[in-house]
């Protein structure tokens, strides 16, 4: 029982010290991305159109394929369930909301934090084990400012584009199976989608892609840069980084859902 | 007056001392160079220098600027007084060498794009890098890479320059060249040089002045003519590169049964 309670406390102790760091990471990012360019400290515009680019045109091949595939399935599942009732004119308003409220966002949100989160992460945690990160740092130039900022500033900005690029994906998917595989009418299935595009869904799907990309960017570059030791070290923390950065995301998924529908 | 003065410095790691009161001076325009077997505190003592670390006691002065008692902003307006070539040389690996060189004078400089171009090639021709500008750092080899981590360590003319073993993965040709170039450079620009090293056989010929850590502690501070004559049994060994003396190679068979069995 002691051990365990040692144990315990020892683990609740580590969460705390990385809680503190995470927020004080905040903290840096925070000055660096509002109070700094005020300062005449502007972000650096090569680094941040280089990190769009590669988070934005990098990832979209990717969220299509994912979101025209998911759309597909969404619209084959429901639409089965509901011919039973006989109720297959509501399938695309399903489809529609399922897409726009919850999917869409949250896919591409995983999609991006498995690539882009991955990405930073091993970049970072190479450049922290090779001394770069220090170099920066002896060059008084802030590695907050120089590495994580272009970083943050890119996801959150491309992540709402790229969830926009998702909802569309998703409806075109559906549109294709729903109307030549699952016989659903096409003036129907554009009637049931007007009728339940809502610009209120729209602005949560932007809410939750913008706490996605913040908690990609912020938590990735934490473990990029808190990196200690060799290679092997860099691999551990690129598997953390993905691994928790899609649990957070799909928990503060269902956190925003259950504020804004419950 | 001393350009860099270290007092007292004591640092310790989960309880184990790694530097236990450290002091010693470098001189303006002088080759320092900071020895000792690996494992002795010269990595920790140059982070903490860097500003990189705090100490648990002591003081770093550089250049009447006291390192340990500044935040971490105040130490960025000290760290332009000073250049770095890093053991693993550092260079920014998604950046061109003449993107690497440039890179301090971008971020400290209000220097037109062109001058800092005029100043890179310059920088560049100083270390025989003169036609690899617009290579990357892995298109270079080991020995290229340090003369262009040294081109960008010296891009805004530093007070002082702090090498951390800069002979580190050459070959011994390579080795003499890099700490010759060293030398020179301190000499010409009038740089302080704080040279980290276990090589006795390169450092001993350019230093002007050695310091000898073991243990961390200071255990020599001298002329390198008077380290190569030291009949201190720890120097000595150091020096001549014995392996029997008081500095322990390979664990005692007592030690080593300890170790493997626990009695």
């Amino acid at each position: 029982m002691r051990r365990l309670l040692g144990y315990l406390g020892r683990r609740l102790i580590r969460f705390l010290e990385h809680l503190t760091s995470i927020l004080y990471l905040c903290r840096e990012i925070g000055y660096w991305l509002v109070v700094a360019p005020f300062q005449g400290k502007h972000w650096r515009r090569v680094e941040v159109t280089r990190m769009m680019d590669e988070v934005g045109a990098g990832s979209l091949p990717l969220v299509l394929i994912i979101s025209v595939a998911l759309g597909m399935i969404v619209v084959v599942l429901t639409t089965s369930q509901l011919r039973d009732l006989g109720a297959t004119r509501y399938s695309a308003g399903l489809v529609t909301l399922a897409l726009m409220r919850s999917l869409g966002p949250l896919f591409t949100g995983i999609v991006v934090a498995g690539r882009v989160g991955a990405a930073i992460a091993a970049r970072f945690g190479t450049m922290k084990v090779s001394e770069e990160v220090l170099a920066l740092e002896s060059m008084a130039i802030n590695p907050v400012s120089y590495l994580v900022v272009p970083v943050i500033v890119a996801l959150v900005v491309m992540l709402p584009c790229l969830t926009l690029f998702a909802e569309a994906g998703g409806l075109l998917g559906s549109f294709v199976v729903g109307t030549l595989g699952m016989g659903i009418d096409p003036d129907l299935f554009r009637v049931q989608v007007t009728e339940h595009l809502d610009n209120f869904d729209i602005l949560v799907g932007m809410v939750k892609s913008l706490t996605y990309a913040l908690i990609v960017g912020v938590f990735c570059s934490y473990q990029g840069l808190t990196v200690e030791g060799g290679a092997e070290n860099v691999g551990r923390a690129t598997m953390v980084s993905v691994v928790f950065s899609i649990i957070l995301v799909v928990v503060a998924d269902a956190g925003l859902t259950v504020a804004f529908y419950l | 007056m001393a350009l860099l003065e270290v007092h007292d410095l004591h640092k310790a790691f989960a309880g184990r001392k790694v530097l236990d009161g450290v002091s010693f001076a470098a001189e303006a325009g002088e080759v320092l160079a900071i020895m000792g077997p690996s494992g002795t505190g010269k990595s920790t003592l140059l982070k903490i220098v860097l500003g990189a670390l705090k100490p648990d006691q002591g003081r770093v002065v550089l250049d009447g600027d006291e390192i340990t008692a500044l935040s971490e902003r105040e130490l960025d307006q000290v760290r332009v007084k000073f250049g770095v070539l890093f053991q693993n040389v550092a260079l920014l690996h998604s950046l061109t060498v003449g993107e690497n060189v440039a890179l301090p004078l971008i971020e400290h400089s209000p220097l037109d794009p062109s001058v800092i171009e005029i100043m890179v090639r310059m920088k560049l021709s100083q270390v025989g890098l003169t036609d690899f500008e617009n290579f990357y750092p892995n298109q270079l080899s080991g020995g290229m890479q340090k003369r262009a981590g040294l081109a960008r360590a010296i891009a805004r003319d530093p007070k002082v320059v702090f090498f951390d073993e800069p002979t580190a993965g050459l070959d011994p040709v390579v080795g003499q060249a890099m700490v010759k170039l060293i030398r020179d450079f301190s000499r010409a620009l009038k740089i302080t040089a704080v040279v980290i090293s276990h090589r006795v056989d390169l450092m001993l010929p350019v230093a002007d002045r050695v310091v000898m850590l073991y243990n961390g502690k200071v255990v020599f501070s001298g002329l390198p003519a008077d380290m190569a004559a030291s009949e201190d049994p720890l120097v000595r060994q150091f020096v001549r590169g014995e392996i029997e003396g008081p500095i322990p190679v390979i664990p005692a068979p007592e030690q080593l049964k300890k170790a493997l069995l626990g009695e």
